[in-house]
């Protein structure tokens, strides 16, 4: 049997297709204004340089948990994944659960923040911002959700002060960076990166963003905007699609000394499971985690693989480590209609069954 | 009273007409000789053309992807030009063009290899350039971040400048540096070593895709087979359908290569020597500054990194401070009666002075302590 069953009149009607779906969709694409993100009311409530610490505004109908939750977003990419658009956001789903939650948007940093270290940001702003909810909330701790890498530097949080940390949650979150599956990791152990950070100061987000497209080129630069003309007939589906290349490029640059200890100490030696990890002047065990962990990752995450996260097993100080797998990859986690459903409610109880215990 | 069509509308139509009588044409002709064409895809062609012509009159927000979705329409019509060009329309003949199809993407790829093997042989494009999807978006992407602006890199390529600047920056780099100018000669001289350095990082990271391509190709022929034999798999119908397959064969055979060590390592080559390479650039700049008396990039660090430093002992003061007040706050008589379980949790909180006026007075306290910056109360950081 041949493999192919195709005669030139339907490669001609394809292609017809596909010109009329291209000129019809650059019709809807004169339309398209700007692509509004982050679409949960929030306020600020605490500033310090280019970090800005956030409220949701909660809905009036729910009965809110008392301790609130801080969203750790990672520095590669911002943090309005979380709360994309009405039915896609992590945050909203988080609001309805009950919880009360907080948000670090970590910034733009530029060249004035080149000499930003890990501890600036893990002791230093995530410190002052966990304490400034602390405050307003009368808590001695408080609930974080720490994401990708912000899941790392959640942890690395947690281990550093536990005091302060009531129930952690961590998703999609790279632990050991050494897993074979783990192609970034791989790619980096041959990059100098003393003379990367030396020669550019700030890592622009531009080499992250090519990094991570060639993970998969001919997916992610190709065949992902040949679907994308399948859809260009429909507004609603080219604002989607638009809204998501936006945060896909949307990327900060990284700033220099951070970037070089989390390339060094993180991918290239791996000690946040080896040993030796140092946060400015504090070291970092994980043994030290003590309070509730709940540990989510994406069975098909190809930036942070399964193994990576699922490394956290064991190695914390707490009897009360849960794991919880999603169907779904890196991105899905937050935007795909199944993690509305599944993603925050599971947070949600697990935290109110942490924070309400039954005795 | 007829609707007015809007620009957009009648380019759109007469685009679709155009294609219409294109194919028309061709299949008469195919019908008439019996022949194949080979024309260089005019049908891909018309669609650059009409983007042209239409790419003005989309707001920013649409012009990106519409490039993106143009560019890869272009290299799609191509693959579906060639298949088309098969004389008898079904079946086993189809199958003869996607081998044929295969076969000169093979073919491109082995000259690409080949072509890369040699010192300063030239990269065939047309087909390869699908191949070249991760390299060119390195090249554009670093554009911006090459020792001096502009395309300077690319005056330099030596594929196209030929032997001729090679053995020109040879020469050039034999010289031995004397007299006054050693200094600077040399400098110009270890630009000029590292930039070849790169051209042949960059080169070695090229072969290691394009051999890789290969492996692609062969992939594909594999996975047509495999769909042939099996009695379960339904044949191809569409254009889509086979570059679906395509694209899995380039991800399976990229995949393995992208895992291997000698991946890994020309990857790491290649940016370590644009980063030599662009911070000798920077050096050389900076040496140009400090001669009109302006401000280098090393003076600008210094400053920023000492700044830092400053800024850290501050919030380190200011921290310590703070501390020494709730002590001293917990120490005092006329602190306010807190129930014991609430004092504990809230003790911080609850303090006097309030919360606000604690960082203000904090960070007064601190620019005492810290003489390097003056002091600018009521604000913090």
């Amino acid at each position: 049997m041949s493999p192919i069953d195709l005669r030139p009149d339907q490669v001609l009607e394809e292609l017809s297709g596909f010109g009329r779906k291209l000129s019809h969709g650059m019709q809807n694409l004169m339309t398209v204004g700007d692509i509004p993100t982050g679409v949960t009311p929030k306020e600020i409530i605490h500033q310090e340089d280019k970090m800005v610490l956030y409220r949701f505004q909660p809905p009036a109908s729910k009965v809110q948990n008392p301790v609130p939750v801080l969203i750790v977003y990672a520095l590669v990419n911002r943090p309005y994944m979380t709360d994309l658009q009405e039915n896609r956001s992590t945050v909203r789903g988080l609001l309805d659960a009950g919880l009360d939650v907080y948000l670090i948007d970590w910034g733009y940093p530029d060249r004035a923040d080149r000499y930003l270290t890990l501890d600036d940001y893990i002791n230093g702003y995530l410190d002052r911002a966990v304490d400034v909810i602390r405050k307003r909330h009368r808590l001695q701790a408080i609930n974080v959700l720490g994401i990708c890498q912000g899941g790392t530097f959640s942890l690395c949080y947690a281990a550093m002060h536990p005091d302060k940390v009531a129930n952690l949650v961590t998703m999609v979150t790279p632990v050991d960076f050494h897993t074979p599956d783990n192609l970034l990791s791989k790619w980096v152990r041959h990059i100098d990166a003393d003379l990367v950070v030396d020669t550019l100061g700030n890592v622009p987000g531009e080499m992250l963003n090519w990094t991570f497209l060639t993970l998969k080129p001919w997916r992610l630069m190709g065949q992902k905007y040949l679907d994308m003309v399948e859809m260009l007939d429909d507004p609603k589906q080219i604002d989607n699609f638009l809204r998501m290349e936006k945060w896909i490029f949307d990327s900060p640059d990284q700033a220099g000394e951070a970037y070089r200890q989390f390339i060094k100490d993180f991918y290239q030696q791996n000690r946040l499971i080896e040993g030796g990890l140092k946060i400015g002047e504090r070291e970092v065990d994980l043994r030290n985690v003590s309070m509730p962990v709940l540990n989510i990752y994406a069975t098909e995450d190809h930036l942070v693989p399964p193994a990576a996260s699922r490394a956290l097993k064991g190695r914390l100080g707490t009897q009360d480590y849960t794991e919880q797998a999603f169907k779904g990859g890196h991105i899905g986690i937050y935007v795909s209609g199944r993690a509305q459903k599944e993603v925050p409610p599971a947070i949600g109880r697990w935290i109110d069954e942490r924070t309400y215990p039954i005795d | 009273m007829p609707k007015q069509e809007s620009p957009a509308e009648a380019w759109a139509e007469q685009w679709q007409q155009a294609q219409r009588r294109y194919w028309d044409a061709w299949m008469d002709m195919a019908r008439e000789t019996g022949q194949q064409h080979d024309a260089a895809q005019p049908w891909a062609q018309s669609l650059e053309h009409w983007w042209k012509t239409m790419s003005g009159t989309l707001p920013d927000s649409g012009q990106d992807l519409m490039h993106h979705l143009v560019g890869l329409g272009k290299a799609y019509f191509s693959l579906a030009e060639g298949l088309a060009k098969s004389d008898t329309p079904h079946g086993d003949d189809m199958m003869g063009a996607v081998s044929r199809w295969t076969e000169q993407m093979g073919e491109t790829l082995r000259n690409m290899t080949s072509q890369l093997q040699q010192p300063f042989g030239k990269p065939p494009g047309a087909a390869a350039t699908f191949w070249d999807l991760p390299l060119d978006t390195w090249q554009r992407t670093w554009s911006a971040a090459m020792p001096f602006p502009g395309d300077w890199m690319k005056a330099l390529r030596p594929e196209d400048a030929g032997a001729d600047l090679h053995a020109g920056l040879e020469r050039f780099l034999s010289i031995p540096a004397v007299g006054y100018t050693r200094e600077a000669q040399e400098q110009h001289q270890t630009l000029a070593r590292l930039m070849l350095d790169y051209q042949q990082a960059l080169r070695e990271f090229q072969l290691g895709l394009s051999q890789s391509g290969l492996e692609a190709v062969e992939d594909f022929r594999r996975l047509l087979t495999e769909r042939a034999a099996s009695e379960d798999a339904e044949p191809l119908t569409s254009v889509r359908q086979i570059y679906d397959l395509w694209v899995d064969a380039c991800e399976n055979a990229y995949a393995t290569y992208a895992q291997s060590d000698e991946y890994a390592e020309r990857y790491g080559r290649m940016v370590n020597a644009l980063m030599a390479l662009k911070r000798q650039g920077a050096r050389l700049v900076d040496e140009q500054l400090e001669a009109m008396n302006m401000p280098t990039r090393r003076e600008v660090s210094t400053l920023q990194k000492r700044l830092h430093e400053t800024r850290r002992e501050q919030h380190a003061l200011r921290a310590e401070i703070e501390r020494l007040n709730e002590r001293l706050a917990a120490l005092a008589p006329d602190e306010p009666t807190v129930s014991r379980p609430a004092r504990a949790a809230t003790k911080r909180a609850t303090r006097k002075p309030t919360p606000k006026a604690a960082p203000k007075s904090a960070a007064k306290t601190a620019s005492k302590t810290a003489p390097k910056k003056p002091a600018r109360p009521g604000r913090r950081q």
